[in-house]
């Protein structure tokens, strides 16, 4: 930072240095303040004012969250949200680690077509994507129907507020596991070589080279990894809204947490205050979540060495 | 990064300055429009839906300019789902710009988001509507607190017996008269023919046309802020003695109307009678049979009966299901303008006539009945049984703000749980709960 060194504010070539790097940042900055410091100040805002069916607004610290956290629906979407978490996090983890893993092991054109693979069902999109699963998840039209009739005994739709879980946690893994693969990989071929050789020297088997020499080196990977999914994760909307439009009254409209926030604001009681005390909430357990992964692995450690 | 000392400065005066026009755009913004003088020249905005959209281009072009030289009529199309129209008009209201004169609603319910904090959008319509032509649309009553009127009816769902006359015939059966020859038609239909079924009870066919038709108080509206909910009145326990065995059984399903498991057991034939709304026949039958390609499967079979009287009563009730409304906007720089399209468009009886739903305005409804007489798609005329039941909507239940979350409960206890009588009650649970967080005081 530039209290560091008073030099620095008088070393002309660092001051057009800045001058250039503000250059680039500005269209960045100045997108930020419009449409994400700007929404979100007004979102905190709003997170205050309490709208009451008759009278006017009212200003209140609490009333708003205590309102959301007391909502007969939070409790069911939370647990939703949990279990969908708790499904798609670890097999996602394991899955990209593996595939990751193996190919780093065995670089053969093989590998190269494994991730080509893994990496084109994430180029569907979000909404397209939900539209796809609905189809696979319905009996008279999936290709693995007869399947999903063994299973549930009848043609009506796998599409339910129970099946959301495993159905959101495939359609994740499908669409996200190739970009993570990809990333990890790289991260994988950044170890340098002779670090792995000298652990093979002395006499390190291919099991402990993974966990005692490559986990540890791509850690913040594993860290990064870890935030973003997380924060989707507890964010999830597009995917049971989709879903849901097309198997209609088979799954809430407040299934997750974010479709709460939304009712809150769209729904029968255009409530943005609610809405975005809601919001706030999610972003702290996000926020808190990634502070305890950061402090955990380390993940700015390598920017100090 | 590093800044420049003046330039960081600058950014956070900036940033400071921006914040300040947010928080007080926020004010502002909060609080209900005052009412814009009016100007008998300005232009109409007005959102309707796809369906509607043809016919009011050309209401606009054959009647309403001719009538109004100099007033531009905008149309927008907005999408119908439930609650679209709502959140819409909200945000106009906040953006300051862009508030629709006039909307079609297409689920009546949004009416009581509407009529409360933050929008306050419909304008009261007595005193501006001649009585006379509010006294024909029987059903505004559902939307209006105090002594006024906030909508003038699109289409009354108000509910019949539906049912396969040919095949009724073929197996010996006759149309129930009652809800106690309800069951055991429903009793005897799973016995002797597995697989077919007397409609849905799924969501609002469950909800406004079973419970609403027996007049269980689930959403009795007192006023804006106060609504009545009693799940233990034996007006809606004799709802679940009926429903709970023909589930169990089969006798009823489960699925939405719209469901493409249902409409394939539509088009195969499989319904043999349904407790639906006026449109039921003309919207979710026919185009079924039209869709699998069994057009003539369908035709010349279905007719309507009189709904069934439930046990106790003297008249046989009818549910409603459904209905759009229109509604005009309280803050219209175009008042006379405004009232005179609202008017001009609900009462028009060539509009009425060709519209699939049963018209509200009384004159339309018998000018749209006189077509459905002729049409020899119906094994009989319905057109009787139909009129009489457009006069016997229960008047029990109202319009509230947490209509979806009411059906998404009923569906979670009463229809995909054990239905009984602990279902019902869990859904009264789950009704308050969902009334008190859209506002609401709650007395049984």
């Amino acid at each position: 930072m530039s209290g560091k060194s008073p030099a620095l504010r008088t070393s002309l070539p660092q001051r057009r240095l800045a001058r250039k790097g503000l250059l680039f940042t500005a269209p960045y900055v100045v997108l930020l303040l419009l449409f994400g410091i700007t929404p979100a100040a007004y979102g905190l805002y709003q997170a205050f004012i309490v709208t009451k069916i008759m009278g006017d607004p009212e200003f209140s610290l609490w009333q708003n969250f205590a309102d959301v956290l007391g909502d007969y629906r939070l409790g069911t979407s939370a647990a939703n949200v949990a279990l969908y978490m708790l499904t798609w996090l670890p097999a996602l983890l394991i899955l990209v680690f593996a595939l990751a893993l193996a190919m780093d092991a065995k670089r053969s054109k093989f590998a190269a077509l494994t991730r080509f693979l893994t990496y084109v069902p994430g180029a569907i999109t979000g909404s397209a994507a939900a539209l796809l699963w609905l189809f696979m998840f319905s009996p008279t039209v999936s290709p693995i129907g007869p399947a999903l009739r063994a299973l549930s005994g009848t043609d009506a739709t796998f599409v339910s507020d129970e099946t959301m879980p495993l159905i959101l946690a495939i359609m994740g893994i499908s669409a996200g596991a190739g970009g993570w693969v990809v990333i990890l990989f790289g991260a994988l071929t950044g170890i340098p070589s002779d670090l792995i050789e000298s652990a093979q020297l002395d006499g390190a088997t291919a099991w402990q080279t993974v966990w005692h020499v490559k986990l540890p080196m791509i850690r913040s990977y594993v860290a990064f990894v870890l935030i973003v999914s997380l924060a989707n994760g507890f964010q999830v909307f597009v995917e049971p809204t989709v879903i849901r439009a097309g198997a209609p009254a088979h799954i809430s409209q407040t299934w997750s947490v974010n479709q709460l926030a939304y009712v809150y604001a769209t729904g029968g009681q255009l409530n943005y205050g609610r809405a975005s005390a809601l919001s706030i909430l999610l972003l702290a357990v996000c926020i808190g979540l990634a502070v305890i992964i950061i402090k955990r692995t380390n993940f700015y450690s390598l920017e100090d060495n | 990064m590093y800044l420049g000392g003046k330039l960081r400065k600058q950014i956070a005066i900036g940033a400071a300055a921006m914040l300040a026009a947010t928080v007080l755009a926020g004010c502002s913004g909060g609080s209900a429009q005052p009412a814009a003088s009016d100007d008998p020249t300005a232009p109409l905005l007005v959102w309707v839906d796809a369906e509607r959209q043809p016919v009011v281009q050309k209401f606009i072009e054959e009647k309403f300019t001719s009538s109004h030289p100099g007033i531009e009529v905008k149309v927008e199309l907005v999408d119908a789902t439930q609650g679209t129209n709502t959140a819409k008009i909200a945000l106009a209201q906040k953006a300051g710009e862009g508030v629709p004169d006039i909307v079609f609603i297409g689920s009546p319910d949004e009416i009581a988001s509407l009529s409360a904090n933050p929008i306050n959008y419909p304008l009261a319509l007595n005193g501006l509507v001649e009585q006379s032509v509010l006294d024909d649309f029987p059903s505004a009553k559902r939307c209006s607190y105090g002594d006024q009127i906030y909508c003038l009816g699109n289409d009354t769902g108000q509910t019949v017996f539906w049912y396969n006359k040919a095949l009724f015939d073929e197996w010996g059966y006759s149309a129930p008269a009652t809800f106690s020859e309800f069951k055991e038609l429903g009793v005897k239909l799973a016995q002797e023919h597995a697989g077919y079924n007397l409609g849905t009870v799924n969501g609002r066919y469950g909800t406004d046309a079973w419970l609403g038709s027996s007049g269980c108080p689930f959403i009795d509206v007192v006023d804006p802020v106060q609504v009545r909910i009693n799940l233990a009145d034996p007006k809606c326990s004799r709802v679940i003695d009926v429903m709970a065995p023909l589930l169990e059984n089969g006798a009823l399903a489960n699925l939405d109307l719209f469901d493409k498991n249902y409409t394939a057991q539509v088009a195969d034939g499989k319904v043999v009678g349904m407790i639906g709304a006026s449109w039921v026949a003309d919207f979710a039958f026919k185009p079924m049979f039209k869709d699998a390609n069994k057009e003539a499967e369908g035709s010349g079979k279905y007719a309507a009966a009189p709904m069934p009287t439930w046990d106790g009563e003297s008249t046989n009730w009818s549910g409603a299901v459904g209905g759009g409304i229109w509604v005009a906007s309280a803050s219209t720089k175009n008042k006379q303008a405004t009232v005179d399209f609202l008017v001009g468009i609900t009462t028009d009886i060539d509009i009425a006539k060709a519209q699939a739903t049963y018209p509200a305005y009384i004159p339309g409804a018998q000018a749209w009945l006189a077509d459905k007489a002729a049409d020899t798609w119906y094994a009989e005329n319905p057109s009787e049984v139909l009129l009489d039941a457009a006069n016997k909507v229960n008047p029990a239940d109202g319009y509230v703000r947490y209509q979806t979350e009411l059906l998404e409960s009923f569906n979670a206890t009463v229809i995909k749980g054990n239905a009984s009588a602990d279902s019902l009650a869990q859904f009264g649970e789950q009704a308050k709960a969902a009334a008190e967080a859209t506002g609401y005081t709650v007395v049984s």
